[in-house]
């Protein structure tokens, strides 16, 4: 699947500039990030992709159509950021209706429904009325819907705000499932990236309306400027030792220690060693997802 | 157009009144017989049977206009239109649903109404197509108009369109000679209520049950007839689905 975002502005009742001139191609993408802090403008970008909103200026188009067009609707499932449900419907009888209106047969939304049902654990609910269910459950039957109808690109707006961390977990493992299974596309709007990197493929970040940086989460973490992050806790206050590196700050008894690569890294060990009658602890993390882009959005670049 | 989307449509939104029984007892009954009583009681015998139109028209036309407007204001608001927007939806097939939802929660008021009407020997239907066909008219005009409002006025503001929607409502209803016959309003006004739907849904329903609203069956014909297809161009290639809220 292609999609191509040319110079899109939206500028909301002739002052509100949400989108500043937005471009990027995805090209068979499978999971795609789209970060970047509140009022960035993630969500209207969404929202002119699935077709709810006319860009100002520019055009998106999908496998070489306008997302306005019914077949490209076809392909969609969407998963608004936030968007109440039919209260006094069950959960069953929702699902079974949307599926309708997405355009399945009767045996075919029957199917589908199940199947939604069981993808997102929804059983012991199906029969409940929607206005009965907690919030996160009606997060997750709005997450379901967009499901139905096995769609090709999904827009799935912070999909799993309001869940608890174990729902989550199992929640990006049915979506990644569901991607690879039915070679589906999902635009994933979330600001847990550190939860989704090792399942997208690329990554969008949007700031000030512009898009600052566009590639793999490999790419999105070399921006941060080290690979390894080695913090030495001392046994005393001291000095602290000479390190053959050219990045460490010192502060009390805990020297923080910023790594390019993997040599370097190996020489940092070594020299470890060689004092490690001063050392009390070693702890090694890379950098998260989360540190680059603050990195990406502090320089404020432009790709 | 696919039938089933309008089928789906329909019953989403008329789900609400056919689950909520209390509300739904109200409407069928406490609503038309609260209105229908005092008219009656107030009214020269003569003009009963007028009374007996009206309260079918406004229970038609003012239920089935509010509730179409209100159930895209609400959608606006509550956002749930997101969810049918990025379907292959057609605005016409929404509208068609609205129709439906409309149709079956306004359905057994009317027939409360008529079946009432009819045992206390108001009401004497003697053309039952040309009856339906007024109610079915009733029900289609009613919900475009509607439709045509909430998705013109594009504010999210719920109040504000509620409250054109009754005003509407209102203007349709109350300002048009429905309750009595059009010969007791002044020669300008009886102009204007003409050129009003209202009156024509009356005269339809009016024919069929030996109330004469003294105009001719062709003329309310030919005047629904370009109000519907006028109506339904409109919300068949004028409006789109987009920039709704």
């Amino acid at each position: 699947m292609r999609i191509y975002v040319r110079d899109v502005w939206k500028v909301y009742g002739g002052s509100v500039i949400a989108l500043r001139g937005v471009s990027f191609e995805l090209v068979d993408s499978r999971l795609v990030i789209l970060a970047g802090p509140n009022g960035a403008g993630k969500t209207t970008l969404v929202r002119v992709m699935d077709g709810e909103l006319s860009p100002t200026k520019g055009y998106v188009s999908i496998d070489g159509l306008s997302p306005d067009e019914a077949r490209v609707k076809g392909l969609f499932g969407v998963m608004p950021q936030e968007a109440e449900l039919h209260e006094y419907l069950t959960v069953r009888e929702y699902l079974y209706y949307l599926s309708l209106i997405k355009g399945l047969s009767r045996s075919d939304a029957r199917r589908e429904v199940n199947r939604v049902i069981d993808d997102f654990m929804l059983h012991e609910y199906a029969k409940r009325k929607i206005r009965e269910l907690s919030g996160g459950f009606k997060r997750r039957v709005l997450l379901a819907q967009a499901f139905l109808g096995t769609p090709q690109l999904l827009f799935l707006d912070e999909p799993t705000v309001g869940l608890d961390p174990e729902m989550r977990v199992k929640l990006w493992r049915v979506i990644t499932k569901y991607l690879n299974d039915y070679g589906a596309t999902a635009i994933l709007v979330t600001h847990y990236l550190d939860e989704v990197k090792g399942y997208a493929d690329k990554v969008l970040l949007l700031h000030k309306g512009k898009l600052v940086f566009m590639g793999t989460p490999k790419e999105l973490l070399d921006r941060v400027g080290y690979r390894y992050r080695v913090r030495i806790r001392l046994t005393s206050k001291s000095e602290g030792p000479d390190i053959p590196v050219t990045k460490y700050f010192i502060r009390d008894s805990e020297v923080e220690v910023f790594v390019h690569d993997d040599e370097e890294l190996l020489n940092l060990m070594y020299f470890i060693r060689t004092i490690k009658d001063i050392v009390a602890e070693v702890v090694i993390d890379r950098p998260s997802l989360e540190e680059s882009y603050m990195e990406v959005l502090r320089l404020g670049e432009v790709t | 157009m696919k039938l089933l989307r309008i089928y789906a449509i329909g019953m989403m939104y008329a789900m609400w009144m056919l689950k909520n029984k209390l509300f739904y007892i109200y409407l069928t009954l406490f609503f038309p017989i609260s209105i229908l009583i005092p008219f009656y009681l107030i009214t020269p015998e003569e003009n009963r049977p007028y009374v007996a139109i009206g309260t079918i028209v406004l229970t038609l036309l003012s239920n089935s206009l509010v509730t179409a407007c209100q159930d895209l204001a609400m959608d606006k608001l509550l956002k749930r239109i997101a969810v049918i927007l990025t379907t292959p939806v057609t605005p016409i097939e929404y509208f068609l649903g609205q129709v439906l939802s409309n149709a079956l929660q306004t359905f057994p008021a009317i027939t409360t109404i008529v079946l009432t009407l009819y045992i206390v020997r108001l009401l004497n239907i003697t053309n039952i197509p040309l009856f339906i066909a007024g109610l079915t008219l009733g029900w289609y005009l009613a919900t475009s108009i509607g439709f045509i409002i909430a998705v013109t006025l594009r504010a999210r503001d719920y109040q504000s369109i509620v409250i054109v929607s009754n005003v509407i409502a209102f203007i349709l209803v109350f300002l048009v000679p429905i309750y009595y016959p059009p010969t007791h309003l002044p020669g300008p006004l009886r102009n204007v209520a003409i050129a009003l739907p209202t009156l024509h849904i009356a005269n339809l329903l009016g024919l069929a049950s030996n109330v004469n609203y003294y105009i001719d069956l062709t003329t309310s014909i030919i005047y629904l007839a370009v109000l519907t297809s006028s109506l339904t161009f409109i919300v068949s290639k004028r409006i789109k689905f987009k920039d709704l809220y």
